[in-house]
């Protein structure tokens, strides 16, 4: 089987503290990739390390069986067509929500394909992630909810084959969740992979083909979410008795 | 670079801006009114005045090419400086070395600083925040000391940069011209930029690097190409001041003694704050009238670059 993205060992450190440790993964063309685990465990670390903006400290991350890592540098990652936004939304604080949109169009794409199209690719975007109204406001005007989809538009400006997510739902209200919930469903539908980072495991158990779960930088298991759901070292170091009891109860499942 | 396809959009949006300033016009018509008026000035102004516009232009050009680095791109280029006198010093040399005249000298000093932007820049765009700014700065010194310990400068004593033309009008109205030139072309890059991709890339690398990396850009090009075209004008700057600096002084020193004194001006811009010393007058001790016209008729050129 071909894999999209196949991590190797992966290790990072900072200094002393080795975030990430000897992971391997595989994520599969079209699926949606869940990566849980406490804080901590090195989730956002992982996700530098695949769009290139921490180094390696060991391993290899390979993109449609190409090394990537140490190989290619962040921009260059991000016009293979991986795109990403961040935990702390990092839009561009001094230009519009179309301006930012427009730098993921004009500057993320890759290259040799379709050109004259930036404005419609910038529309599109803003159109899917439903903030097309607010195209000229500046970004810190707008509220987290709002901030969260001017990353998303910025990130889907770039037509990424791969969509890395993290915590895009976080802080986000109940109704919220599931406008954005739905949203990742219809990216996967037209044919991007995603990698999805969340704590909410409503979200994750819903949206999730395969979950990883990573503590303390190792990878402790990564299945389907129903076994992941019942590995023991899961629910000991992550999901809690808490959660396993009310789902098997049937209950309402959400936070961990 | 990737600019052909947003070029075409922009250029779209651009006629449509451009409409509505034209529908702004008491504003386009004071500014035409006042293009104009400075055109036509030095055929009304005495040498005073034209001199005085003269530095004001050439400052003016400087804070455009700062604003570039340090506005657009968010690079505190405190130590620009550099770049006045680098250019100076490389058309000066270009004049004696290579016998080059007057507006080929001028571009070949902005193209030396380019390529000093580009070769320095690698690796002092590097740093961000207050650690570039230290490094600007110590750029300047470093650069003021090598300056004033080679040869080919003219080490302490500076460069003599060959007579343009004798006439003293004549070259007020020429380096009138040129500073004006300046800096309608350094205001139409500017606003060039800011119309196309390249000024998208560079306020994206202002708000946000890491975030502008993720999202495509190559950081190291654009705020390199930011610094180089920044060093470009200031570069341009630095030879159309200095060489005609000395001119005036000239014609006030026949009447007064030489003075050591310099010429300061400071021009402050943002956070940038580029100084430079202009000092001319020292070199007029041994250039006496029994030199003869000729000699009178050159114009000297010395630059010392200093933080203040
Ligand atoms: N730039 C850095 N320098 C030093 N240590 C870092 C850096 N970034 C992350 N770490 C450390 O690496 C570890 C993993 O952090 P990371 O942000 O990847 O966790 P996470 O799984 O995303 O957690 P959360 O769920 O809270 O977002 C933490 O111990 C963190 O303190
Ligand atoms: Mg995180």
């Amino acid at each position: 089987m071909e894999y999209l993205m196949q991590g190797f060992g992966v290790s990072i450190s900072f200094g002393g503290v080795q975030a990430v440790k000897d992971v391997d993964f595989e994520v599969r063309d079209g699926e949606i990739f869940g990566i849980i685990g406490p804080n901590g465990a090195g989730k956002t670390t992982l996700l530098n390390g695949i769009s290139g903006l921490v180094p390696l400290s060991g391993g290899e991350i390979h993109f449609r069986g190409k090394r990537i890592s140490g190989v290619k540098k962040p921009h260059q990652i991000t016009r293979l067509g991986i795109g990403r936004t961040f935990q702390v939304t990092r839009p561009f604080e001094g230009l519009t929500v179309r301006e930012n949109v427009a730098v993921g169009a004009v500057f993320g794409r890759p290259r040799g394909g379709r050109k004259a199209d930036v404005h419609e690719v910038v529309e599109a975007a803003m159109r899917f992630v439903g903030n097309a109204d607010k195209r000229d406001a500046l970004v810190p005007d707008l509220p987290v909810a709002q901030r969260k989809r001017v990353e998303l538009a910025r990130a889907l400006a770039i037509e990424p084959k791969l969509l890395l997510l993290d915590e895009v739902m976080a802080g986000l209200n109940q109704k919220e969740i599931e406008v954005v919930m739905d949203m990742v469903r219809r990216i996967r539908e037209r044919g991007t992979t995603v990698i999805l980072i969340e704590h909410i495991m409503k979200v994750v158990m819903g949206l999730c083909d395969r979950i990883m779960v990573l503590n303390y930088g190792e990878r402790l298991c990564c299945d389907e979410p129903d076994v992941v759901c019942r590995n023991d070292d899961v629910i000991c170091a992550y999901l809690g008795q808490r959660f396993t009891q009310k789902r098997r109860n049937g209950g309402a499942t959400s936070g961990a | 670079m990737r600019d052909l396809e947003f070029k075409q959009q922009e250029a779209a949006l651009a006629r449509n801006r451009l409409l509505a300033q034209t529908r702004n016009w008491p504003l386009m018509a004071v500014l035409v009114a006042i293009t104009l008026l400075l055109v036509a000035a030095p055929f009304a102004l005495g040498g005073y005045w034209m001199r005085v516009l003269t530095v004001v232009f050439i400052f003016a050009t400087m804070a455009e090419a700062v604003n570039i680095i340090a506005g657009y791109t968010g690079y505190p280029a405190l130590g620009n400086a550099v770049f006045f006198g680098t250019g100076a010093y490389v058309a000066a040399i270009a004049a004696n070395e290579l016998g080059v005249s007057l507006a080929p000298a001028i571009v070949l000093a902005g193209l030396g600083c380019v390529t000093y932007a580009v070769v320095l820049g690698l690796p002092i765009l590097r740093l961000s925040g207050r650690y570039f700014l230290m490094a600007t700065l110590g750029l300047m010194e470093i650069t003021r000391e090598v300056v004033l310990n080679l040869d080919i400068t003219g080490g302490a004593q500076g460069q003599i940069f060959p007579s343009v033309t004798s006439d003293p009008v004549l070259a007020n109205r020429l380096f009138y011209y040129l500073g004006f030139g300046l800096l309608l072309l350094t205001a139409l890059a500017t606003w060039w930029i800011q119309n196309h991709n390249i000024g998208l890339a560079l306020r994206a690398i202002k708000f946000d690097e890491e975030a502008a990396r993720a999202m495509g850009i190559n950081t190291t090009v654009y705020k390199t190409a930011a610094w180089a075209v920044s060093a470009f004008f200031t570069g341009m700057g630095g030879p159309s001041t200095g060489i005609s600096w000395p001119t005036s002084s000239q014609q006030r020193s026949t009447r007064s003694r030489p003075r050591c004194g310099c010429t300061s001006s400071t021009c402050s811009e943002e956070r940038a704050r580029c100084s430079v010393h202009c000092s001319a007058p020292a070199s007029w001790s041994f250039s006496p009238s029994s030199c003869g016209p000729a000699s009178q008729s050159s114009t000297i050129l010395f630059l010392v670059l200093s933080s203040c």
